[in-house]
């Protein structure tokens, strides 16, 4: 029996004893970053989410870059030069790039990359689809001829990535997508090694990137697919991971402030998150009723539950984000008599409503919560129904709900035309209220054709008091984005114009 | 016996039909739009219509209907829109770390809870029998995804003794891919190393579904060995001057087997059903965690592949146990016969 109790003893030393994994973090040349999702496709044509960005935005290039601290100062990558002539835009490509495969890359790799990217019509595509022609002046330098002129398209290619013309042309019957949803080659930082399904996506880093790596990069990068923010939060705490996205804000306050981490700090959310209200269903169609629940909103518990890390927007367009209307705006506020006024004149006592929210967010659901216990003390009930993200916004395009919230973040870095299509123009995908006003559409128009940063200021302005004067949206509550970087690890820079991401290439050990 | 094996078959076959027409049609109702996700949330209306179109979802259902049996009837378990592969090729990929969990958990399960119903059944009513009871019941009413994060915190977050999650060590190149097991191929590349590790990575979401799973069984078990105690032949083997060793493995056990397979059988059906959370919690690249990821984006063909590959593991350790019967206890092959 004594015998038998030793075996047991030494077996369970050895599962359980041995190397602490706390250990390994320090001493491996491998950085492993805790993704909140598995990428369904890592072509940059159809990458769409977060988890997808990181691996395209690591394995590609794009034409230009920009300043993290400045966006509208944009930064050479691909493309070395650029200008505009109206509607035509010319870029001198950079000498002596090639993919990881070896081929060398030139302007035909543009070429096929954004005609392949207008036809397949998904992803980023939005960014660009004022494209209407890409010509090659020479290897080295290509015309790009949109519509109608735009300032933004360089901007916007910044979040464009390059893919060689020869993988296209190799995969011409799908246009690649079988090919490019799981197999990468890129001009990157990093390369790709493999894809293990449900687990983890593994890059090694490209010694002959024409790009400047920091001292101590890191060779191997493992992204990890952790879908439960308690366990991103949990194994970075744990050493297992060196960062993680999307970790709860309580939990990123309190790693990043204990002993061993800082927090980074930085913008990149517009609202987070927004109520859209029905503009078709009663009783949200109505504007008095709107401006009613815009002003009972308890804006302030919603900064509280940021824990002090948030503000309260004064508009869709940040004070931030370049050329922005926000410091001009009026102060948006809770005014529980202004708001029992503007319910009184809409004639719509005791109304009730429904409000759709995606699960999955807990602070979707506290604006609800918040909006519910505000409407209440106007004597409006609101019903709130959590669902998935899909069947939410569903609910409320086809007039089975009056409200849906949403995060707000803009892709682009300077260009907010692309931002109010979306959210509040005719046929937006997130217009999910169905919000509609002539003026607007003709100021979103115009706004890309106005070369005088001034003039497209006051433009933005009109355009940002329409959406406001309407009371379409309720903007709960413009969060800080809070990242607990380990003190061993350095480089972690918070992109205003993604919601979340690394730039693997920037980071380092220390 | 070969008339009871096909019967058994043919009834296990209408089984996974009926899954299969079931789970199309409930799926279907859901007013979701698979297209939709596919086409990413800023494509336009016309990008989603020809996915749409592409993927037959424009069809009326009677047609995605029967154009799903036929491919299934093929063997073609259809396409996952969120992986983009075919549901077999996701499946391959996915299923052996769910069998690997649910083979070592199963093991774990029949042998604690067995270990635990003989000692309990020595003295009914006792201590042990007592402490059993609670410790078991303890077990089993702890919600399994608080009982898994419970684990994680102590024995990952507190004590560094195991992993958060996943199956091998993450900074470590895994064993070559020959089964998909990760302790088989572990040995098959000659390092025990890897072996523990691997070991070390399952021990927390199997302790979690053993652990919930336990009171049912071990009290089970216990009941079918009280009652076989109480049996004239085991009085006549006391009086025999027997030891208590050779009375409860020799005697008592085989009578007792029959009762404790069906409740296996049962509990083995809940495993599969709680594998899902657990492969959740502990980001264990399985069929659950494939299975949670296909819910969330209302990813038919998976949804449906995994109903009926769930239904058939149960119709399978069903017919296994149905002929282990006979093995066990001669006299329900003589009824059968």
């Amino acid at each position: 029996m004594t015998f038998r109790i030793g075996i047991l003893g030494v077996a369970l030393g050895l599962l359980m004893g041995g190397v602490s994994f706390a250990a390994f973090a320090d001493d491996a040349p491998t950085f492993v970053y805790a993704d909140a999702g598995e990428p369904s496709t890592i072509d940059p044509a159809k990458a769409n989410v977060n988890w997808e960005f990181t691996v395209t935005r690591n394995i590609y290039d794009r034409l230009v870059d920009f300043d993290l601290d400045d966006p509208s100062k944009l930064l050479p990558a691909l493309a070395t030069e650029w200008k505009q002539d109206g509607k035509d835009w010319t870029f001198k490509l950079r000498d002596g790039v090639t993919f990881h495969d070896g081929t060398a890359f030139d302007a035909n790799d543009v070429k096929a990359t954004l005609d392949r990217l207008l036809k397949i019509g998904q992803g980023q595509s939005y960014l660009v689809d004022d494209i209407a022609s890409v010509t090659v002046v020479d290897p080295k330098t290509v015309k790009i001829e949109t519509k109608a002129p735009t300032v933004f398209l360089a901007s916007n290619l910044s979040r464009i990535e390059m893919l060689s013309d020869e993988d296209i042309a190799k995969h011409k019957d799908d246009l690649g997508q079988a090919w490019f949803n799981e197999n990468a080659n890129g001009t990157g930082p990093y390369e790709f090694v493999s894809w293990t399904r449900g687990t983890q996506i593994e890059l090694k880093r490209n010694d002959k990137w024409w790009g400047k790596f920091p001292d101590k990069p890191f060779d191997r990068v493992l992204d990890r697919f952790v879908t439960d923010g308690a366990n991103r939060a949990r194994g970075l705490e744990g050493g297992e991971f060196d960062l993680a996205n999307f970790v709860p804000l309580d939990e990123a306050l309190r790693i990043g402030t204990s002993s061993g981490f800082h927090l980074v700090e930085g913008n990149n959310l517009w609202a987070w998150p927004a109520i859209y209200l029905n503009m078709d269903l009663a009783p949200t169609n109505n504007k008095d009723f709107r401006e009613a629940l815009v002003k009972a909103f308890d804006y302030n518990a919603m900064v509280q539950s940021f824990q002090g890390k948030a503000e309260v927007g004064r508009g869709p367009v940040p004070s931030w984000f370049p050329g922005s209307p926000e410091k001009e705006e009026v102060e948006i506020k809770t005014d529980l008599d202004a708001a029992k006024a503007a319910l009184a004149k809409s004639g719509l006592a005791n109304a009730k409503m429904k409000c759709s929210v995606p699960a999955g967010f807990p602070e979707f659901r506290f604006a609800a919560t918040v909006l519910q216990s505000s409407a209440q003390q106007l004597g409006v009930t609101v019903e709130i129904e959590e669902q998935p993200f899909v069947e939410a916004i569903t609910a409320i395009k086809s007039d089975k709900s009056n409200c849906f919230v949403l995060g707000n973040a803009n892709l682009s870095p300077s260009d907010a035309t692309k931002f109010f299509a979306a959210h509040y123009l005719k046929g937006g995908f997130y217009n999910s209220g169905k919000f509609f006003d002539q003026t607007l559409q003709d100021l979103v128009a115009k706004l890309p054709t106005i070369s005088d940063a001034t003039e497209r200021g006051k433009l933005l302005k009109q355009a940002a008091d329409i959406v406001v004067d309407s009371h379409y949206i309720i903007w709960t509550a413009r969060p800080k984005t809070v990242v607990p970087e380990p003190d061993r690890i350095g480089g972690y820079r918070i992109d205003p114009a993604e919601y979340i991401n690394a730039r693997f290439w920037e980071m380092h050990s220390k | 016996m070969i008339g009871f094996l096909f019967k058994r078959l043919v009834w296990g076959l209408l089984v996974l039909v009926a899954v299969a027409v079931i789970t199309f049609f409930l799926s279907r109702v859901v007013p979701a739009d698979p297209a939709a996700f596919l086409a990413g949330q800023n494509a336009s209306e016309e990008t989603v219509q020809r996915i749409r179109v592409e993927h037959g979802l424009d069809r009326p259902l009677p047609e995605q209907f029967a154009s799903y049996m036929i491919g299934l009837a093929k063997g073609d378990l259809g396409e996952s829109i969120r992986t983009r592969r075919s549901v077999s090729t996701d499946l391959a990929q996915y299923l052996p770390a769910t069998l690997e969990l649910l083979v070592v958990s199963f093991v774990f399960y029949l042998a604690i809870s067995f270990s635990l119903a003989v000692l309990a059944a020595r003295h009914p009513g006792g201590a042990v029998d007592g402490a059993i009871r609670l410790i078991t019941m303890i077990g089993t009413g702890i919600p399994v995804f608080w009982l898994g994060m419970t684990l994680q915190f102590f024995f990952f977050y507190k004590l560094h003794w195991l992993p958060l999650g996943s199956r091998f060590p993450i900074r470590e190149t895994a064993p070559p891919l020959v089964t998909g097991f990760m302790l088989v191929d572990s040995l098959l590349a000659g390092s025990p190393s890897a072996f523990l590790a691997s070991l070390k990575h399952l021990a927390l979401p199997a302790a979690t579904i053993v652990i919930n799973l336990l009171a049912v069984g071990t009290r089970m078990s216990r009941a079918a060995l009280i009652q076989e105690q109480s049996r004239l032949y085991v009085r006549t083997a006391r009086g025999k001057g027997l030891s208590p060793r050779r009375i409860m493995f020799k005697h008592i056990l085989r009578n007792a087997l029959s009762p404790i397979l069906t409740a296996t059988t049962m509990q083995f059906g809940y495993m599969i059903s709680w594998v899902i959370l657990v492969e959740v919690i502990f980001d264990w690249p399985g069929i659950g965690l494939y299975a949670y990821q296909s819910f969330q984006v209302f990813d038919y063909s998976p949804v449906i592949a995994l109903a009926i590959v769930s239904t058939a593991g149960f119709v399978i350790i069903n017919l296994v146990m149905d002929l282990l019967y006979p093995v066990i206890d001669p006299r329900v092959q003589s009824v059968g016969s």
